[in-house]
């Protein structure tokens, strides 16, 4: 069950982080793989010359560059020999942040917003007062929350934090609910290596993304963990 | 456990709504004006939903064990943490639109559906008075429709 894509919006609406997977199915129709927008000079996943120079460089970098990123896989190639080979395929053909502000990404977020809204008003009481109409439309209320939708081609994961950050992934519709891995990526990847990282911003610009390598790769590696992406 | 039914024209404007009393249903009850903005926008949202589809997995509804119907790429299912919405589409355009507790399933919710659309072919198709892409306001459908909720709510 092959895991597609990985979206992280900031509570601005913007997004932060994005990283497509390719599959290990060959498509038969090569037209379909054409007409996926892609960005020019996005951070393609070649092997990276440059690698050794690179690697000497802090971890974290805020820079909206992309090119630091690619070295990420080459440490991930060689540290984790170990790993299945087809889910290190995978990754390999993917891209990081290529797709931050194409419409795809746009189209995603507008979808999970409606869907979002949809789920809190059908349950949330009517108001009478300013306040309360206020807290019915915060994140703080817990009336309902979006998990996922579904079509016959995909499922798509969806978890919020309270502060407005927006995890989603974009998965094989047989998959199981991935919910509770995007709070663990929340909580065990995202915390340690962009929250407490002293190099990343607070609030992240326009088009400004999350470029840390060491975040990338053990997102990464935590897909690539999952039963799912290798089955 | 059946929360409430939303028919939808092909244009996405509302035709049928109603919300079943059933016990513990966490859905409230609006202005009517915010029935039609659900309806407009799950119409939306199923359109966009078929474009999102990432380009490796064009081809997964053919091995989809449920029958598509008519639709093949658009949004079948959400869920939230209270209820789940389910799509489904006929041939001509017209979403019957299902919100159920979280444990319905699929197969489940595809016999609710093929009954829902017997009834509605045979009760507001077939009603001489009934003007097409106008809003249902038919007694024989009201009362059979309440018996398929009443049938598995129980």
């Amino acid at each position: 069950m092959p895991i597609y894509s990985f979206w992280i919006y900031d509570r601005h609406c913007n997004c932060i982080f994005s990283r497509e997977y390719g599959t290990g199915s060959q498509d038969p129709s090569g037209n379909v793989l054409k007409s996926t927008p892609k960005s020019k000079g996005s951070a393609q996943f070649a092997p990276n010359p440059s690698y050794e120079n690179t690697s000497s460089l802090p971890t974290s970098s805020q820079s909206t560059q992309n090119s630091s990123i690619s070295s990420g896989r080459g440490q991930r190639l060689l540290s984790s020999a170990s790993n299945n080979h087809k889910a290190q395929e995978l990754i390999q053909k993917g891209t990081v942040n290529a797709q931050n502000n194409n419409n795809t990404s746009k189209l995603l977020f507008g979808t999970l917003f409606s869907l979002r809204k949809i789920a809190g008003s059908v349950c949330t009481p009517q108001t009478e007062t300013h306040q309360e109409e206020e807290f019915n439309t915060s994140n703080l209320n817990s009336f309902n929350a979006l998990q996922s939708f579904r079509t016959l081609n995909y499922k798509c994961h969806y978890y919020e934090t309270m502060n407005g950050l927006r995890f989603v992934v974009v998965t094989h519709p047989a998959a199981r609910s991935l919910q509770s891995s995007l709070i663990e990526i929340y909580h065990s990847i995202y915390l340690p290596t962009v929250v407490r990282n002293p190099l990343m911003p607070v609030n992240y610009r326009e088009d400004e993304v999350i470029s840390n390598d060491r975040f990338v790769r053990a997102i990464d590696e935590y897909w690539a963990s999952l039963e799912e992406t290798l089955t | 456990m059946l929360y409430s039914i939303y028919i939808t024209s092909r244009s996405g404007s509302l035709l049928y709504q109603k919300d079943f009393k059933t016990v513990n249903s966490p859905i409230t009850k609006q202005r009517s004006n915010d029935y039609l903005v659900i309806a407009s926008t799950l119409h939306g949202v199923h359109a966009i939903a078929s474009k999102l589809t990432p380009p490796d997995a064009v081809h997964n509804y053919q091995k989809a064990k449920t029958l598509a119907n008519s639709n093949r790429t658009g949004l079948r299912e959400v869920s939230t943490s209270q209820f789940k919405i389910f799509m489904n589409q006929t041939v001509t355009g017209i979403k019957i639109i299902v919100f159920a507790s979280p444990n319905m399933e699929e197969t489940k919710f595809a016999a609710i559906y093929d009954k829902i659309y017997e009834h509605y072919c045979n009760y507001v198709l077939k009603n001489p008075f009934y003007q097409l892409d106008m809003p249902i306001r038919c007694q024989l459908f009201d009362t059979h429709l309440n018996s398929v909720v009443a049938g598995c709510n129980v």
